[in-house]
């Protein structure tokens, strides 16, 4: 009767361990989001989403590199990632890892960073005074997730709205 | 040489110089100065961001941008860009497909995408062509689609179908 309930035992474990390892978001760390974006960009592609004026969405595609943990790009204050991000101060990043072969959506790995941006005298100046100048937009890290808005991922959202 | 010669030689290039300029500088000026107020350029501001329009990468036919969003998953990238209802921007990777020049997007129905793209009828597709390896940036191809809700069906208590129409299109 023991050994029987023993192996009863061991079998919803495993099954429980089973369910909980095929439901589990895998949330990509910092360290992932670096090394994607180190990258050779044939093997990663990059999605800037931002506001316009209008609350309308605005998506597009930067070189962007990692120095001291930000994530950075260079650009001109005329383009609408620059204006959007200067207005807002805040943007999402999409790193999409390239698959080798084909598979299923859930399967695809890469992160959503939710990213905030840093002040910075000189352009603000440029960007009062009306003025067109290059400079570069250094970005903190605020929120990592994963690619796929999963039920996990959206009951975390809904707790924090 | 004598001083002299120097000096015709120098007045020689100076009278040159003033030739070049009435003949060629004066006329040009002229021309540009006429064609820009008879036929202005066309703008290269967005009016609505102040933002410039200028394009690096290739433009795609519209036929080849569905051909794309079709293609097998490892050969693009697609992302939903979307407004939340503070303003803040959120973007998500969905389910796409294309029909007859519309989008057709599958996914839960809780998901935030969703209920952004339900709020403001409105959204933005990045889709994205594999890059080759060492391809220059002009060189990598994709599209920008700003998309209009037309209708949302509920397929089961969890997921939806939304289909909307391409507005606009641009290169990435």
């Amino acid at each position: 009767m023991k050994k029987l309930y023993l192996i009863c035992m061991c079998v919803l474990m495993f099954s429980y361990f089973i369910i909980s390892t095929e439901n589990k978001v895998d949330f990509p760390s910092k360290t992932d989001v670096i090394n994607l974006i180190r990258s050779h960009p044939a093997d990663r592609i990059v999605a800037i989403t931002t506001v316009n004026p209008d609350n309308s969405p605005h998506m597009s595609t930067v070189g962007i590199f990692v120095q001291n943990g930000l994530i950075k790009f260079r650009a001109s204050n005329k383009i609408a990632i620059a204006r959007n991000l200067q207005r807002t101060k805040n943007a999402i990043i999409t790193l999409y890892k390239m698959p080798k072969e084909p598979l299923p959506l859930n399967q695809h790995s890469g992160a959503r960073v939710w990213v905030k941006l840093l002040a910075d005298k000189a352009r603000d100046e440029a960007l009062k005074k009306g003025k067109s100048i290059k400079s570069i937009y250094s970005m903190e890290i605020i929120k990592i997730e994963p690619l796929h808005e999963s039920s996990e991922t959206q009951k975390k959202d809904d707790k924090n709205e | 040489m004598s001083k002299k010669k120097y000096i015709l030689i120098g007045f020689f290039i100076f009278l040159i110089g003033i030739a070049v300029i009435v003949k060629i500088m004066v006329p040009y000026l002229t021309f540009t100065f006429l064609m820009h107020s008879l036929f202005p350029p066309k703008s290269v501001v967005d009016a609505r961001t102040q933002a410039t329009l200028l394009i690096y990468t290739k433009e795609l036919t519209m036929e080849n941008i569905i051909k794309l969003i079709n293609a097998d998953s490892d050969q693009r990238v697609l992302v939903i860009g979307t407004t939340n209802a503070d303003g803040t921007p959120h973007a998500g990777v969905l389910n796409v497909s294309a029909k007859d020049h519309h989008i057709i997007i599958n996914g839960l129905s809780n998901s935030n995408t969703y209920k952004n793209i339900e709020r403001s009828k409105k959204a933005v597709i990045m889709v994205y062509k594999k890059p080759i390896r060492d391809a220059r940036w002009f060189e990598h191809v994709g599209a920008r689609l700003w998309v209009e809700l037309i209708e949302n069906t509920k397929t089961d208590s969890l997921t939806s179908t939304y289909s909307m129409r391409i507005t606009e299109h641009r290169a990435i």
